[in-house]
C-alpha cells in the first residue's frame, strides 16, 4: 500500500523535491556544522517546504544551536503532523526539561486519541490520492457494471457505491488535515523573557512574566498582539514577534 | 358521697387499684438516692471519697455544702446501664474527693436531686476526724484475715495511700511554648504492677509524647515529710495552640499494690522471725485536673516574618559555592539551633531570583538543632544574590522578640553547555524530583523523506477535484452514448431522421474527395446518394416511394418552402444527368457541393415535423 502511495506520490504533479538541499543540509548536520545546515533548511522553509520530518531535522539543527524555543516550536510543528511519531515525543520531553516555566498543556485527550489512531496514518497528500484512486475505482466499477447482467449488477452496483463513500472519506480526512495544519491554535516563546501584559499596548500593565520554550494557547489573534492563556486560567497579550506559532 | 359513687361502679374501682399498685411499684423500684463515703473515720489531711448514687436519671443535682472538708477532687460523674432479666437497672453517681484539715466530727449535709421526676435527698453522715498520723484503716485491715496473694476485694482505704498527681513543668506559659506534663502513680504500699491506663488526651494543645524517666524502676519520694513510691507513667511535651485556661483531665486507671501487715504467728518459726506477711490489692487511683494559664504573644513589636518560635535561637547558614555553571546545582544549608519549641520551627524559605529551582529542604533533627539542606538549582546565566530572610523568635528571658538579620550570598552562574545536565550533589531522594534530563535528543530523520509546499496542499485543490470529477465525467458520457443507443434500437425510423443531415454530410464529405474528372461518376453518385438518404431519412419514406413528384408533396407539407422543395428537385435532376452524361459540365463541382449544402441548410431550418 505504502509503496503504491509512494509511487502515485511522485506520478502526480508536483513541484520538483529540492533533493540536493535535503542531502546537503544532513551533511552538513553531520559534520557539525549547524548553522549552516540551518540556512539551507530556513531558506527552503521560505520556500514554503515542510513537512514532519522537515520540522523535526530543523528542530534538531535549533537544539544543537542552542534555540531551545525554536527547537520545541519545530518539534511542536512536526509534531501536530506527525503525532504518533516516537523521537519528536522524546526530543520535546528532553527540551521542556530546559525551559524555565514549567507549563504544561494538553489537548482533549479524546480528539487527540482519535486522530492518532486514524487520520494521522497518513499525510493531507496521501488522503487526497486515496480518495481520487477510490473514486476512480468506484467510477470504473459502476460503469462496468451497466454492462453486465442483472445479477453481476447487484453486486458490483453496492460495491461501487461504497467505495464512492470510503473515497469522499478520505477526502474528510485530507480536508481535516489541511485545516489542522492552518489553525493556529498554540503558541511557543520564542523570546528569552516577555511580559504577559493586560492589554495589548505598548505601556500597559505587566500581569506576569513567561521565558523561552513555554508553550501557550492562542485565545485571539490581531495583527501586532495575541491573546494567550495557560493551563492555570490566566491570560495576557504578548508582541506576536515574540511568538513561534504552531 | 363522691366516693360511694365511684366504689359502686366496679370497672372504676379495678382501674383505681391498678393506678394506686402501679405507682408504688415505680416508686419502690426508682426512688433510691443514697450517700456513700468511703470512709467514716478518716485521718485529718486524709483523702476520702464521698458518692451520691441514685437508681436513675439524676437531674438538677444540688451537692452539700462541704464546708468543713476541702474538696480535691470532682465532681465526677458516672452512670450504668444494667439489664438482669429484662429489667432494667440505670444507676448514676456523682463523687467528691475531700480532705478534713481539722480533727473532730463534721456532717456532711444532704444532697438532693431529681430522681426520674421526683425530688429527693440524702441522709446527712458524720464523719469523725481523728488526729493526723494515726492510724485508721487498721480495723479493715483486720478484716482480711486470710492472707492471699491477690485479691479482687474492694480495699476500702483513704485516698492519701495512693494517688496520681498530674505535674507540670510551669503552671504558666506562652502560647507555643513548650511543657513538660507528667503523670506520676504515688503510692505508700509498693506497687506490684499497673494495669489499665488508657493514655490521656490533652485538649487545645500539641502534643508528643516523650520517653518516661521511671522506666521500669519503681522509685522512692519524700513528698509532705511521707515517704512515697513512685512511677511515672507517662511524660508529655506540649505546647499550647490556643490562649487562656487548658485543664489537664484528671485521669484514671487500676493498679495492684502490695500491703504488709502483722499477721498472728501461726508456728515457732514465725513467732521468732516474726510473721511479715502482705497481701496484694487491685485499687483504682485518679489524678486531679490541673490547670495551666497560657498567655497571648504580645501583640507589640511582633515581626512579620514571626512563625512561633519560642525560647532562644542562633541561625546559621552555609552555602555550597558561589560560582557555577547553569544547570547545576547547589546547596543551601540553614540551621537553626537552640532551645525552645526546636520541633516546630521552620525557617522562611530562601529568596532567590527569577530562573532558579529550589526543592524541597531536606530537614534532619538533633538535640539542639535542626538542619534544613535546600538543592538550588539556577537555570539561567548570570550574578544573581541568594538571600536567607530574617528569623524572628520571641525571647523567654528577654520576654520580647528577636530578630536575627537576612544574610545575602552573592551567586555567579556561568553559561552552561548545551546539553550539560543538573549535577545533583544530594541524597537519592531528592534525585528523584528532578526530571531526568540526563539524555540528548535522538538523531535527525534521513533522506529521503517528504516534503510538500504549503501551497501545494493537494486535498480539495483544484487538481485535486479534476482528478476526483474526471471518472464521473466519463462515466456521465457512458451513460449518455447508452441511452442513445438504446433508443435507435427502440426507434430506427426516429433514430435516421434525426442523423439524416449528418449521413448526408458524410456521403458529400466522400463525394468531395472524388472531384478529380476521372471519378465524374462517382462524384455524382454520391452526391446523389447523400441528397438521396438525406430526403428519405427526413421524409420518412422508402427509396421505392422516392420521385420528384413525393418528394415535392412531402417536403411542401412539412413546411418547406416550395422554391426550395423545387430546388431539391432541380439539384436532384441536375446530378442525374451529370452522372450519366459525362460531357455536361456543370458550372463547377465546388460550387454545385456548395449548392448542395445550402439547400440542405435551409431545409434543416425550414424543416417542421
Amino acid at each position: 500500500m505504502r509503496i503504491l502511495i509512494f509511487c502515485l506520490v511522485i506520478l502526480f504533479p508536483v513541484s520538483l523535491l529540492p533533493i540536493e538541499d535535503l542531502k546537503k543540509a544532513e551533511k552538513l548536520y553531520n559534520e557539525k556544522k549547524f548553522s549552516d545546515a540551518l540556512k539551507i533548511y530556513e531558506d527552503l522553509e521560505k520556500e514554503g517546504y515542510r513537512s514532519g520530518p522537515f520540522y523535526y531535522n530543523l528542530g534538531n539543527i535549533h537544539y544543537r544551536l542552542g534555540h531551545i524555543g525554536k527547537a520545541i516550536l519545530y518539534y511542536e510543528k512536526a509534531k501536530k503532523m506527525m503525532p504518533n511519531d516516537e523521537n519528536i515525543q522524546h526530543n520535546l520531553s528532553v527540551c521542556y526539561t530546559k525551559t524555565i516555566d514549567k507549563v504544561e498543556v494538553n489537548e482533549n485527550f479524546f480528539i487527540q486519541s482519535f486522530k492518532q489512531g486514524m487520520i494521522y496514518r497518513f499525510s493531507e497528500k496521501n488522503w487526497g490520492i486515496l480518495s481520487v484512486l477510490m473514486s476512480f475505482i468506484s467510477a470504473v466499477l459502476l460503469a462496468i457494471s451497466l454492462h453486465l447482467s442483472v445479477r453481476w449488477r447487484s453486486i458490483l452496483m453496492p460495491a461501487g457505491l461504497l467505495i464512492l463513500i470510503v473515497s469522499f472519506l478520505f477526502f474528510v480526512f485530507g480536508k481535516i488535515l489541511v485545516n489542522e495544519s492552518n489553525k493556529k491554535s498554540f503558541a511557543i516563546v520564542l523570546a528569552k523573557e516577555i511580559k504577559v501584559k493586560s492589554e495589548p499596548l505598548e505601556h500597559s500593565f505587566v500581569k506576569f512574566k513567561l521565558h523561552e520554550g513555554s508553550k501557550v494557547r492562542i485565545q485571539e489573534m490581531d495583527s501586532e498582539y495575541s491573546l494567550i492563556r495557560l493551563p492555570n486560567g490566566s491570560e495576557g497579550w504578548v508582541r506576536n514577534s515574540e511568538l513561534g506559532f504552531i | 358521697m363522691c366516693f360511694s359513687l365511684v366504689w359502686r361502679n366496679t370497672y372504676m374501682r379495678g382501674a383505681f387499684c391498678k393506678i394506686l399498685f402501679l405507682l408504688s411499684y415505680t416508686a419502690c423500684l426508682a426512688q433510691k438516692f443514697e450517700a456513700v463515703v468511703s470512709s467514716r473515720q478518716v485521718q485529718a489531711g486524709q483523702m476520702f471519697e464521698v458518692r451520691f448514687t441514685s437508681t436513675g436519671m439524676m437531674t438538677s443535682f444540688s451537692p452539700p455544702s462541704f464546708k468543713d472538708f476541702e474538696v480535691v477532687g470532682g465532681p465526677n460523674q458516672s452512670s450504668s446501664i444494667q439489664i438482669i432479666n429484662g429489667i432494667i437497672n440505670q444507676s448514676q453517681s456523682i463523687s467528691y474527693y475531700l480532705v478534713a484539715r481539722k480533727e473532730g466530727k463534721y456532717t456532711i449535709g444532704s444532697a438532693s436531686a431529681n430522681v426520674d421526676g421526683q425530688r429527693m435527698s440524702t441522709n446527712p453522715i458524720t464523719i469523725e476526724v481523728l488526729p493526723g498520723g494515726s492510724p485508721s484503716n487498721s480495723g479493715n485491715l483486720s478484716q482480711n484475715q486470710q492472707p492471699q496473694d491477690f485479691s479482687d476485694q474492694k480495699f476500702e482505704a483513704d485516698g492519701r495511700d495512693y494517688f496520681i498527681r498530674t505535674i507540670l513543668s510551669k503552671n504558666k506559659c506562652m502560647k507555643g511554648e513548650f511543657v513538660i506534663v507528667s503523670q506520676r502513680i504515688y503510692s505508700k504500699h509498693p506497687i506490684v504492677s499497673i494495669e489499665k491506663f488508657d493514655p490521656p488526651s490533652y485538649e487545645g494543645v500539641w502534643s508528643q509524647t516523650l520517653q518516661t524517666t521511671s522506666g521500669n524502676q519503681l522509685q522512692t519520694e519524700v513528698l509532705n515529710g511521707e515517704q512515697y513510691y513512685s512511677f511515672e507513667i507517662f511524660r508529655h511535651q506540649v505546647s499550647p495552640t490556643q490562649a487562656g485556661k487548658i485543664v489537664f483531665k484528671p485521669i484514671e486507671g487500676t493498679i495492684v499494690i502490695r500491703k504488709a501487715y502483722q499477721g498472728k504467728p501461726r508456728n515457732i518459726w514465725e513467732q521468732f522471725f516474726g510473721t511479715q506477711s502482705y497481701q496484694d490489692f487491685r485499687v483504682q487511683v485518679k489524678s486531679n485536673a490541673v490547670e495551666l494559664n497560657v498567655m497571648e504573644l504580645p501583640v507589640t513589636g511582633r515581626p512579620d516574618n514571626f512563625n512561633g518560635a519560642i525560647g532562644e535561637f542562633q541561625i546559621r547558614s552555609d552555602i555550597s559555592r558561589k560560582e557555577l555553571k547553569q544547570n547545576e546545582a547547589l546547596n543551601l544549608k540553614i540551621i537553626i539551633s537552640g532551645k525552645g519549641n526546636l520541633q516546630t520551627v521552620e525557617p522562611s524559605k530562601p529568596e532567590l531570583p527569577e530562573g532558579f529551582e529550589l526543592y524541597d529542604p531536606k530537614v534532619t533533627e538533633y538535640a539542639s538543632s535542626k538542619v534544613f539542606d535546600y538543592l538550588i538549582i539556577p537555570r539561567a546565566e548570570g550574578e544573581y544574590t541568594i538571600v536567607v530572610p530574617p528569623f524572628s523568635y520571641f525571647s523567654l528571658e528577654k520576654k520580647q522578640y528577636v530578630t536575627i538579620p537576612a544574610l545575602e550570598y552573592p551567586i555567579k552562574v556561568l553559561p552552561g553547555t548545551g546539553g550539560t545536565t543538573p549535577q545533583v550533589f544530594q541524597s537519592q531522594q531528592l534525585q528523584q524530583e528532578i526530571p531526568a534530563s540526563d539524555e540528548d535528543i535522538r538523531y535527525i530523520k534521513k533522506f529521503p523523506f517528504e516534503v510538500q509546499k504549503q501551497s501545494e496542499r493537494f486535498t480539495g485543490s483544484g487538481w485535486f477535484w479534476m482528478m476526483y470529477g474526471l471518472p464521473w465525467l466519463g462515466f456521465a458520457v457512458l451513460l449518455f452514448v447508452m441511452n442513445r443507443r438504446k433508443q435507435s434500437m427502440l426507434n430506427p425510423e426516429e433514430f435516421m431522421f434525426r442523423r439524416a443531415s449528418r449521413s448526408a454530410y458524410r456521403m458529400l464529405e466522400l463525394a468531395n474527395k472524388e472531384k478529380s474528372a476521372s471519378e465524374h461518376e462517382k462524384f455524382y453518385l454520391y452526391v446523389m446518394q447523400g441528397m438521396q438518404h438525406y430526403l428519405c431519412a427526413k421524409l420518412k419514406i422508402g427509396l421505392s416511394e422516392f420521385s420528384s413528384s413525393h418528394v415535392f408533396e412531402k417536403l411542401t407539407q412539412n413546411g418547406v418552402t416550395k422554391e426550395t422543395a423545387q430546388k431539391w428537385i432541380d439539384l436532384y435532376s441536375l446530378a442525374e444527368q451529370a452522372r450519366y452524361a459525362p460531357g455536361i459540365n456543370i458550372s463547377g463541382k465546388d460550387e454545385f457541393l456548395n449548392e448542395v449544402k445550402t439547400i440542405l441548410n435551409k431545409t434543416e431550418k425550414e424543416f417542421k415535423a
